[in-house]
């Protein structure tokens, strides 16, 4: 029980850093440089396709997701 | 007796999510907020100064990407319509002026001919609710705001065309 309170607490800890990002706030998000992967400009090209394909634009990380535009 | 309908989670969040995301929509109709900032090189601009034109107002940034398509488009329009009294203004947001400043000098051709707007505040875009990155704002000769577009298709060319063709020649 302790144990649940204590992750509960740590949850509501974490989740109340979140916010919602606004399309005028994603200047840092578009970066490559905050895709995980050796070679960012890499990923994003490679990705790209994908997230347009399966319709999921902006889930991954930079270059299509950062303007919010699809 | 009574019957209990079980709801389905899906289409709900579909029309929570059409709610959420009217994007614009619900601005039509309305004045434009006006506003006064300078642009890029220092000459202050303000909104209520084109009363009488055909204002197109576009929302952009360097690390954005349909920006860099939609930028010629938008030099293109103000050399189409600009005898007939379209002012296009354009709203950059970037954090660094230099960051727009060298878009603007990597497009092909000469810089733009329209003023470009630096809100590094953001306060504009706020102001304006936009929830895409182009968002072009086409605003009458009353001041009133009348087509909205979330970011930029290349396909929606025609359609920014017909649209600024009413509003030129509406009396």
């Amino acid at each position: 029980m302790r144990g649940v309170m204590i992750g509960a607490l740590g949850a509501l800890f974490l989740l109340s850093g979140c916010v919602t990002v606004q399309p005028w706030e994603r200047e840092s998000l578009a970066d490559p440089i905050m895709i995980l992967d050796d070679n960012p400009i890499e990923a994003g090209i490679r990705e790209h396709p994908i997230d347009y394909r399966e319709g999921s634009v902006g889930a991954t990380g930079a270059q299509s997701g950062g303007c919010g535009c699809g | 007796m009574m019957r209990f309908y079980r709801i389905r989670p899906v289409p709900v969040l579909l029309v929570l999510g059409l709610l959420a995301f009217r994007g614009g929509d619900d601005k039509i109709g309305l004045p434009a907020p006006d506003f006064t900032l300078t642009t890029l090189d220092g000459t202050p601009v303000s909104l209520s100064a084109y009363r009488g034109k055909v204002v197109l107002l576009d929302f952009w940034a360097s690390w954005c990407g349909p920006c860099k398509e939609e930028m010629p488009f938008l030099v293109t329009l103000h050399r189409q319509y600009e005898r007939e009294g379209l002012a296009v203004v354009t709203i950059n947001i970037d954090d660094e002026a230099d960051n727009a400043r060298a878009f603007l000098a990597s497009l092909p051709g000469r810089k733009p001919p329209f003023p470009v707007v630096w809100d590094r505040e953001k306060t504009l875009p706020a102001r304006y609710e936009i929830t895409a990155m182009p968002t072009s704002v086409l605003i009458d000769r009353k001041g009133v705001v009348r087509y909205w577009h979330n970011g930029f298709k290349a396909a929606h060319r025609d359609r920014y065309r017909k649209e600024l063709n009413l509003l030129l020649h509406e009396s």
